[in-house]
């Protein structure tokens, strides 16, 4: 009987904390488009005789992913020092936490495709700097220090995780978790989230852990997904060839959809730990976490519970809407203006995130205000326009900055609701169709309103969709 | 009239009140006195004597206008190479940095200028401050002015010698283990470290950065509590430096110390220790005495460790701090090398002298992953235990009494091995591991006519009472007068 295998995954997740200063100094970390080298200081470019000093904002933020990811903030936690020497560490030895960090026992709640909910532990989440960044040309290597001592959290995840869905979905949420928060940007394309993935499989059922790869250069979700396939693949098939797994760093190789050796156990870099002497104690107050607490916005989950209770929303609905802050705020804002939760919500999903979704879009960008989306729903609600028109006027306010309203009257796009301009047509169109008028009168009372229809059709040609149909039915239900 | 060099920063700083002299005068004075000893005593490594002329024409100006001095302004000082200026020189003594200017001003060079005193130069040490004699600098030798066949300790030797050699009136120093103290006590000239985080160490090139202090050298107390007034301050750029409010260490140097207790630790006496050092000592005991102090014989049982766990911790935080000097952004490089680790390890091969790269060497090995906890825990342990013994003495006593250094200023030609060399702090180091207050004064001259000293250690943060005893000594009982004729 073949072998049965699990993975045993974890993640290690770096995120840049966007506090506009670098973590030992006052540079600014807003360097996107700027030249080489323009955002450092003798202290970040590790000039003899600098010190650094512990940025306050970055102790805040990182507390409160802490608080985000339900963990433990420890009163007290240190700095060490991993010493390593690489052209674009200035100090050739970067300043993290190694045995005290800040916080530990943390977990985050996934929920998979199939409906099943998973809770993955995660470790701790210590503070540390960032390298700057190597630049080779075929001749020549260049640094840039710009992103030297940027502020980096690393969440590092317990071996809960067990398939690459799982490992996707726990990015996805950590994501989600981090972003509620405001400390970070969290893309991978901005590079201000990275992931290493570390990987082993073992017999199922066996409780000891297999030799694991610690795959890096994972450069997307789905990048990270596919990687970690990848490697569990190739170590199953290793192991059933009788083969072992080395204990290695690996790089995934997207192009080829492999995983590269990058160094071998033996190369492995002896850090050489030891506590930072230049800084104090890190030391955590209560008073302090009492006012980061109050600082906390809703966590995600709160929220669509809120939105269930408060909105009257089915529970998907209240998901999709929560997957991003600034959707959910959106939301809110749609369903205050118009007075009307359940039409916002249902404009939001299916039209504004389809717009999103074909233009590549956040909802930061789109081009509606939630004040004009309410517009719309409120002029379909007072039965100023049909929904008909109301899509009509959403399209043409994807690129028009006029308000609803305006477009609307100036448009000429409001219902017709004047019953003897209606009446003139439902008679010209009685006069017209002796047929379906018959067809009308003989059919029984099941088939009668699918008939209207097509009389209610004519109406709404002459009129460009604009009659009433209330009225219109009226009329036709009347004469006929 | 006395020649200005040969006067206190206190007295030179009436006579420029009194507008008896001009700040003008001072630096010709002293530049009088370089030119006519230096080549003799190799203090320097940087001299600015047109910088030190303008400084002090802006001073006499203010003199002129009636603008009231501050206490040390218009006094020349120079600081120990490892102290980053801008726009100057600072080359820690080592061939790696010998290209470097600095691109900012320490905290203490700050606060220098901030006083007004005339920063005339940079003074020579041994290399990135590891060694007790100036000979691992790799510009130049310092000599001993009282003998110049001698050393003149280290590794702040050339700030000893150069108020020693009255070149100049105050100067600045950093101790890691006794670099102030040692030397201070070879030159005959007052030393002090200050208690481990008095005073800012932004700005000074890191040796061990758990036990460094800078810390002032002098002619009096009196001068280098002067000089503390200016120097310690509570710095935002040093997380490791304390917030706490600095008292004006003059003020009470003068009390008199009846009642105060000093201990004696028997620990201090050891074998090998020479006896006219050993004699100095107990003459100064017996001054005290005589003061009105009382004399508590105490026990320090650990400081045998202090040596061996020093010379764990200090070079393994010099192996991290050092790394950063590789050639890539600022100072030495190798002319000639084929790919990245090859540059590193010439840069630092070629630039780093022998007893440099030996503490790198005993650094990496006590960091290393399977070494770590025999060495380096097992040595932060220790410390624990000596800064403990301290504690429990400093229950009982005011200030600790103890000889400053085993011998007098030893021959340049004589050989010593590291290890003998090593043994050279055994009295000063367990005040860095302890991170308390020490300063040294002369205590007198053995019969070759080379300066002792004696060192009394305080508590934390305590610099007031170490000064004030030393003051007492100084006034009451020995005043060192420094070599003239050079
Ligand atoms: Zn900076």
């Amino acid at each position: 009987m073949a072998r049965e295998w699990e993975a045993v995954i974890g993640l290690e997740v770096h995120c840049q904390l966007k506090t506009g200063t670098k973590v030992w100094c006052g540079c600014s970390t807003d360097y996107d488009n700027a030249k080489p080298n323009t955002h450092v200081c003798p202290i970040c470019l590790g000039h003899p005789g600098v010190l650094p000093k512990l940025n306050e904002k970055v102790l805040d933020y990182a507390i409160k992913a802490g608080l985000a990811l339900n963990c433990d903030i420890n009163k007290e936690s240190k700095f060490d020092r991993k010493n390593y020497f690489y052209p674009d560490t200035p100090k050739n030895y970067q300043i993290t936490q190694f045995d005290k960090p800040y916080a530990e026992n943390g977990y985050l709640d996934i929920k998979l495709n199939s409906g099943r909910e998973k809770r993955i532990g995660i470790t701790r989440i210590h503070i540390e700097e960032d390298a700057g960044k190597s630049i080779h040309t075929t001749n020549e290597s260049f640094v840039n220090f710009n992103r030297a001592s940027m502020p980096l959290i690393e969440i590092v995840s317990e071996p809960d995780i067990r398939t690459p869905e799982e490992a996707y979905e726990y990015l996805n949420t950590l994501k989600t978790a981090i972003k509620y928060t405001g400390i970070s940007d969290v893309s991978m394309e901005l590079g201000s989230l990275r992931c290493d993935a570390n990987v082993s499989v073992r017999e199922k059922g066996t409780e000891k852990f297999g030799t694991r790869t610690e795959t890096k250069n994972l450069n997307s979700f789905k990048a990270v997904a596919k990687a970690i396939e990848y490697e569990i693949g190739r170590q199953i098939e290793l192991i059933e060839n009788g083969g072992v797994v080395e204990q290695e760093t690996l790089l995934w190789d997207e192009a080829n959809g492999v995983t590269r050796v990058m160094r071998s156990k033996e190369e492995a870099n002896d850090y050489r730990y030891f506590p930072e002497p230049d800084l104090v104690k890190v030391i955590i107050d209560n008073d302090r976490l009492e006012r980061l607490k109050a600082e906390m916005p809703e966590s995600k989950i709160d929220k669509v519970k809120r939105f269930i209770k408060e909105y009257d929303l089915k529970e998907k609905d209240a998901e999709i809407l929560s997957n991003e802050i600034e959707l959910a705020d959106y939301f809110e804002q749609v369903a205050k203006y118009s007075n009307n939760s359940k039409s916002s919500s249902n404009w939001i999903i299916t039209e504004v995130l389809r717009v999103l979704k074909e233009e590549n879009k956040e909802i930061t960008d789109f081009s509606i205000r939630a004040e004009h989306l309410a517009k719309i729903i409120k002029l379909i609600d007072n039965g100023t326009i049909s929904s008909k028109i109301a899509k009509k006027v959403f399209e043409m306010k994807l690129t028009d900055s006029r308000d609803p309203e305006e477009i609307v009257k100036v448009e000429g796009l409001t219902q017709v609701s004047d019953s003897s301009e209606i009446e003139k047509i439902v008679d010209e169109v009685i006069a017209n169709n002796p047929k379906m008028v018959e067809d009308y009168k003989q059919a029984d009372e099941g088939r009668k309103p699918r008939v209207l229809k097509g009389l209610m059709g004519q109406v709404m040609k002459i009129t460009k969709g604009k009659a009433n149909p209330k009225l219109v039915t009226e009329l036709f239900e009347k004469k006929l | 009239m006395k020649k200005l060099y040969k006067l206190t920063a206190k007295e030179l700083s009436k006579l420029l009140k009194e507008k008896k002299i001009k700040a003008v005068d001072i630096v010709n004075s002293i530049f009088e006195r370089i030119n006519e000893v230096e080549d003799k005593i190799g203090s320097f490594v940087y001299l600015d004597k047109e910088n030190a002329l303008e400084q002090a024409k802006k001073v006499d100006e203010k003199i002129e206008k009636g603008i009231e001095l501050k206490p040390l302004e218009g006094i020349p000082v120079a600081i120990k190479d490892n102290m980053v200026s801008n726009g100057e020189p600072t080359t820690a003594s080592s061939k790696i940095l010998s290209n470097y200017k600095g691109i900012y001003d320490a905290t203490v060079v700050k606060l220098i200028k901030d006083e007004g005193m005339i920063l005339i130069g940079k003074t020579n040490m041994d290399e990135f401050a590891m060694g007790s004699t100036t000979k691992t600098s790799f510009i130049k030798e310092s000599k001993n002015p009282w003998d110049l066949e001698r050393v003149p300790g280290g590794s702040s030797g050339g700030s000893a010698t150069a108020v020693a050699a009255q070149e100049v009136i105050l100067t600045l120093g950093s101790d890691t283990g006794g670099s102030i103290r040692q030397p201070a006590a070879f030159c005959g000239v007052v030393g002090l470290k200050p208690t481990y985080g008095r005073v800012s160490r932004y700005g000074l090139i890191a040796f061990g950065s758990s036990l460094d202090q800078i810390g002032p050298f002098g002619k009096t107390v009196e001068d280098v509590a002067m000089f503390m007034n200016v120097i310690a301050k509570h710095d935002e750029m040093d997380t490791t430096s304390l917030n706490i409010e600095t008292p004006d260490y003059t003020k009470n140097l003068n009390e008199d110390i009846k009642g105060l207790k000093i201990g004696i630790p028997k620990e201090y006496f050891i074998d090998g220790m020479d006896n006219e050092v050993k004699k100095a000592i107990e003459n100064a005991i017996e001054e005290y005495k005589k003061m009105g102090a009382e004399i508590v014989e105490i026990s320090l049982l650990h400081t045998e460790y202090a040596p061996s766990t020093y010379y764990i911790i200090a070079p393994a935080e010099a192996s991290s701090n050092l790394a950063r000097f590789d050639g890539i952004r600022y100072g030495y490089r190798t002319e000639n090398y084929k790919d990245i680790k090859d540059l590193y390890i010439k840069t630092r091969s070629e630039g780093f002298g022998d007893e440099v790269k030996r503490r790198i060497m005993i650094g990496t090995y006590v960091l290393s992953a399977g070494y770590y906890d025999a060495y380096y825990k097992q040595a932060q342990k220790v410390r624990r235990l000596i800064k403990n013994d301290f504690d429990k003495a400093f229950k009982n006593v005011d200030v600790i009494l103890t000889p400053a250094t085993p011998n007098t200023a030893f021959k340049l030609t004589d050989k010593k091995s590291p290890v003998e060399m090593y043994l050279e702090d055994v009295f000063t180091i367990s005040a860095n591991l302890a991170g308390i207050p020490g300063i040294v004064i002369p205590t007198g001259k053995n019969k070759n006519g080379l300066p002792i000293g004696m060192q009394l250690l305080g508590k934390h943060f305590d610099e007031t009472t170490l000064l004030k005893v030393a003051n007492n000594f100084e006034k009451r009982a020995y005043r060192i007068e420094l070599p003239d004729n050079i």
